[in-house]
């Protein structure tokens, strides 16, 4: 799989698990935020209701103790009396009976006769004894729960000890001492609280949502609550809607950035920076040829870029493309290193040769081009002379640092060439200012020889311009037998063009050197 | 735990107080069973002494409550299956001792004994049980036993209602004599 290719999966890849992860996140906080905002609000319901129901119990022992220390004849008016004031501040008391063993002599309330259940649930220690509401405690439909202390018993209609005021799709359902005491509504069935963990549950499969609390006061108290589960979305829906709108946010935000970084990955620039990291920078060779001679005495480095899946990219393209994004000082270090190593290969066999290598514009200003180049022509074990450095016009700028930089390279051995020459605006007082070796001449004017245009006059001034300054001439995109014949009756010294060769790979540029030394000895 | 109270071994017969009622039959232990049933038998027929079957549970529920509100702490009131059984652990000791006079053991059981004098409708069985019972040993131990059940009589219960069964058991401690209590319903129509 090419670098693209992955890069593109890889992209994709990191949007979608990114959006998931945060989607997830986003509803894992915002369900974990929810469950406990209805942990506390149940948590509260269930203690205002087991508080309450914990209170009653309590009264009724209470009630029940008074009742036995009364000292009034039992069963009289003051007795009735008082058991009637009792039940009348209790709504949910149905009756108060008086007893003497199994038989009761006296009661107030509805219920029309004795209640005696088989069996008690609860006998405790204090003399109190309970009966649950069951079927054995269920009188006109209602299950009652039953207290007896001494000789006096108390009814009590558990349906009035849960309130859930207006929550008509809450259901609940209060446990004392391990058994259902009482249900909202009434016929509610709910799981039994040793089913459930404590707090908030959620029955995927029932759709409803689960509460449970325990109390530990005078009674142990545990209640469970049940809802829709629509209730609860509803009732956290502005949370929900918020963390629905934050999340299309943050997911809007995660793919723009995963875009942004997609278009950078899949730039020329960025591909080009990855190939200059990588080494992937390889260099060919334009033969340089003596004109009078025809001997190669030389050759130009030129960079070449080619891409993952194969293609060349034109030098014509990646050398802006590289000073635009800052690379081309990687690049020519990059030449620097290839070619020199390169030119080891041939230059004892050679005797004497040339390296040119192009310098960018700003390379001048560039502490590490002296310094790749010391190092790197030390390790080929060459003298700096066969190394000259080729500037183009254009990039050449009116400055002191540059004037300096120049001949400290000029010190060290490196020629200095003017590369392109004529494509600018040189003029001759601007020349004269920079200590320069070799002028080569633009393949434009090269491609005028012989042929009656315009500008057919200019290499001839460009020829005589530099000889008044001293400097040696080479020309480009040498092309025809005619165009070599002109430059060398004209002074040129060297040439480079297809007319001797293409740029080659090192391997076909030591052939075609070695080719070429055969031919012109023979 | 804290550790038991050490207790002293039986030295003499403890006198009995006066009785008011007729004394209450001492059952053999091996005729115990035959006895109780001929005595709920006898008591069944009569209504005020008997309940009806459907109101057992309620009753003995009722009654196990009774006596957990009006027993002392020491005395350990258990509902079972066929009625109710009192633990007196060492709340009523079958030894004799200056610190433990007959009067005081009636008056820690008066609570007790107003609960069934109202819940009439019940055999009660004041069984104790040694380790060892020999001709030396048994005529103190039921005389104590005795004094016990002297205790309910004399408070108005029927000695008709009341069994006394001395019994031998190898587990009991060998220090500890214990006393219990069974209390039985008395229903119409069984025998």
């Amino acid at each position: 799989m090419l670098r693209h290719e992955k890069t593109v999966v890889w992209a994709i890849l990191t949007g979608l698990l990114g959006i998931a992860g945060l989607l997830g996140t986003l509803t894992w906080f915002l369900w974990r935020e929810s469950v406990a905002s209805e942990d506390a609000y149940s948590g509260k319901l269930a203690a205002i209701l087991g508080d309450r129901v914990e209170h009653i119990m309590v009264d009724l022992r209470d009630m029940l103790v008074q009742f036995d220390a009364l000292d009034l004849p039992r069963c009289s008016d003051s007795h009735l009396d008082a058991l009637r004031i009792a039940a009348m501040s209790r709504p949910y008391v149905r009756s108060i009976g008086y007893w003497q063993a199994n038989q009761r002599l006296c009661a107030v309330g509805f219920l029309p006769a004795a209640l005696k259940p088989k069996r008690a649930d609860r006998v405790y220690d204090s003399g109190v004894v309970a009966w649950w509401p069951s079927e054995q405690t269920k009188v006109a439909g209602i299950e009652l729960f039953l207290m007896r202390f001494g000789d006096h018993d108390v009814a009590v209609d558990p349906r009035q000890l849960l309130d859930l005021g207006p929550m008509q799709d809450r259901q609940a359902e209060l446990w004392l001492e391990d058994l259902p005491l009482t249900a909202a509504p009434w016929n509610a069935s709910l799981p039994a609280p040793k089913s459930l963990p404590v707090g908030v549950s959620l029955n995927k499969d029932k759709q409803r949502i689960y509460a449970r609390y325990s109390l530990h006061g005078v009674l142990p108290v545990e209640i469970v609550t049940s809802e829709p589960l629509e209730n609860f979305w509803r009732r956290h829906a502005t949370t929900l809607a918020a963390g629905a709108i934050f999340g299309l946010i943050v997911a809007a935000a995660w793919t723009e950035a995963i875009r942004r970084f997609s278009r950078h990955q899949f730039s020329a620039a960025t591909a080009l920076r990855r190939a200059v990291r990588a080494g992937d920078i390889s260099v060919v060779y334009e033969p340089m040829v003596d004109l009078r001679t025809l001997r190669c005495v030389g050759a130009e480095a030129l960079a070449r870029w080619q891409r993952e899946d194969g293609t060349w990219v034109s030098p014509n393209v990646f050398i802006p493309l590289a000073e635009e994004s800052g690379v081309m000082h990687e690049v020519t270090l990059a030449v620097v290193r290839t070619a020199v190593a390169d030119l080891a290969r041939i230059f004892a066999e050679a005797g004497a040769m040339t390296l040119s290598i192009n310098l960018a514009g700003g390379d001048l200003g560039d502490e590490r081009l002296g310094d790749q180049l010391r190092e790197s022509i030390a390790a080929a074990g060459l003298p700096p002379e066969a190394v000259k450095l080729e500037i183009t016009e254009r990039s050449l700028i009116d400055s002191d640092a540059d004037r300096a930089r120049i001949r400290e390279l000029r010190l060290r051995g490196h020629q200095i060439a003017i590369d392109d020459f004529g494509t600018g605006y040189s003029s001759l007082a601007y020349l004269q200012s920079f200590e320069l070796d070799v002028i080569k001449i633009d393949k434009a004017f090269v491609d005028t020889i012989g042929k009656s245009v315009a500008t057919s006059q200019v290499i001839e001034h460009i020829i005589d311009m530099a000889r008044s300054l001293g400097l040696r001439t080479a020309a480009e995109g040498v092309e025809t037998a005619a165009q070599v014949s002109w430059l060398g009756d004209h002074g040129v010294l060297l040439g480079q063009g297809h007319l001797f060769s293409k740029p080659l790979l090192i391997d076909d540029f030591i052939r075609f050197f070695r080719s070429n030394r055969h031919n012109r000895e023979t | 735990m804290p550790p038991a109270k050490p207790r002293k071994p039986v030295v003499k017969p403890a006198p009995v107080p006066a009785a008011s009622a007729p004394q209450v039959p001492v059952v053999a232990a091996y005729e115990a069973d035959k006895v109780r049933s001929e005595t709920k038998l006898a008591l069944a027929r009569d209504q005020r002494n008997s309940m009806i079957s459907a109101d057992v549970g309620y009753y003995l529920d009722v009654l196990s409550g009774r006596l957990k509100q009006g027993a002392d702490p020491g005395i350990t009131v258990v509902r079972t299956n066929e009625g109710v059984r009192l633990d007196f652990n060492e709340s009523l000791s079958l030894t004799q001792d200056e610190a433990q006079s007959a009067v005081d053991d009636c008056r820690r059981l008066m609570p007790l004994t107003k609960v069934l004098r109202e819940y009439e409708q019940t055999l009660i069985t004041l069984r104790a049980t040694v380790q060892h019972l020999d001709s030396a040993s048994r005529p103190a131990v039921e005389r104590r036993i005795r004094e016990y059940a002297s205790c309910l009589t004399n408070a108005g219960i029927s000695n008709k209602r009341v069994l006394i069964l001395v019994a031998e058991d190898a587990a009991t401690d060998p220090a500890a004599m214990h006393v219990q209590m069974r209390i039985e319903p008395v229903v119409r129509g069984s025998g």
